[in-house]
């Protein structure tokens, strides 16, 4: 079924329709806060809010772009939040959280089959690392991914910029950005 | 690198990601630059490392946890605002009797609600008649 006739009945408390929307959007998600977090336990838990916080607000959501669109915004915002509450958490436990996190995210990347490319992507600061994987996962706009991001377009295509700059330096084994 | 080159290469990671087209002038520097030929091929190299293969499969557990946690959610929310509900019209009952009560019909009320009590219960046999009419069994 078409994804606008789910989201529509979706909306009139459809709950087989809004369960069908969760499946055909659950590995984008997913992928999409596993390439952001690093970590599989965090992006599970995230995955898990995201999709709680759209079914809640489901009424909410107009049909402009792609439901999995909305989704990655909200996931983007509930990581945003969280990497907000870690930093306070990390500031009054002195260091001890950001010691686990490390720890956590470092056994993972040693783990996966793709460990390469969470290696990679990993050397890139989270804010250009976002960008990054929506426009090249996703293939969203410089546009979309500044409505996403709530960030100016100019700002969106300087990290682009910046993080394709960085992963061609890793990938060279560590010169100096220009 | 010259300046030069380095606005063209934002201009190639643009045309990269779709951003931008390819336009002659583009080309032709290309054509005669090693260093910006040498950063497309990094550029599509860096495309092929990302695109890496990743197959996520569907966790139906989570999505069924998430279903049944939102309808529990929502069962909260409208025992709140049932409740919320009967606070207000319970509130407006009994603004309703103390305004009546203040503007002096505090017996007639206490007649009507003395008759209420007292009379609803006599009109009991009269109910049960009526059934028995109806549906025809003794009761
Ligand atoms: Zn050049």
């Amino acid at each position: 079924m078409e994804e606008h006739l789910l989201v529509k009945m979706a909306k009139r408390q459809d709950k087989k329709a809004m369960e069908k929307l969760l499946q055909s959007n659950y590995s984008i998600l997913k992928g999409y806060l596993l390439k952001m977090t690093l970590n599989p336990t965090l992006a599970d838990d995230l995955t898990q809010e995201t999709m709680l916080k759209a079914v809640l607000n489901i009424s909410k959501y107009e049909h402009r772009g792609k439901f999995s669109t909305w989704l990655i915004t909200i996931g983007t915002n509930l990581h945003r939040d969280q990497l907000r509450k870690n930093k306070r958490l990390v500031y009054s436990e002195e260091h001890m959280e950001l010691v686990d996190h490390h720890n956590i995210e470092e056994e993972f990347i040693k783990k996966i089959e793709y460990g390469n490319l969470m290696k990679v992507l990993k050397e890139i600061p989270e804010e250009k690392r976002v960008v990054l994987i929506l426009k090249h996962y996703y293939d969203y706009s410089y546009l979309e991914i500044a409505e996403i991001l709530d960030c100016p377009i100019g700002t969106i295509r300087s990290r682009l910029h910046y993080a394709i700059k960085v992963l061609q330096k890793t990938m060279k084994g560590g010169e100096d950005i220009e | 690198m010259n300046n030069t080159c380095k606005e063209y290469e934002e201009i190639l990671m643009d045309i990269y990601y779709g951003e931008a087209e390819m336009s002659i002038e583009v080309e032709e520097h290309l054509k005669n630059c090693e260093g910006c030929m040498q950063f497309c091929c990094e550029l599509q190299e860096m495309g092929e490392t990302l695109s890496q293969p990743q197959d996520i499969p569907i966790d139906y557990g989570i999505i069924r946890n998430v279903m049944e946690t939102a309808e529990g959610v929502e069962a909260k929310k409208s025992n709140i605002r049932e409740l919320a509900l009967f606070i207000l019209l319970a509130c407006g009952l009994l603004g309703g009797i103390a305004g009546l009560v203040m503007l002096g019909y505090a017996k007639p009320i206490l007649y009507l609600q003395g008759i209420l009590h007292m009379g609803l219960p006599l009109t009991l046999p009269l109910i049960l008649w009526r059934r028995k009419r109806k549906e025809g069994y003794n009761v």
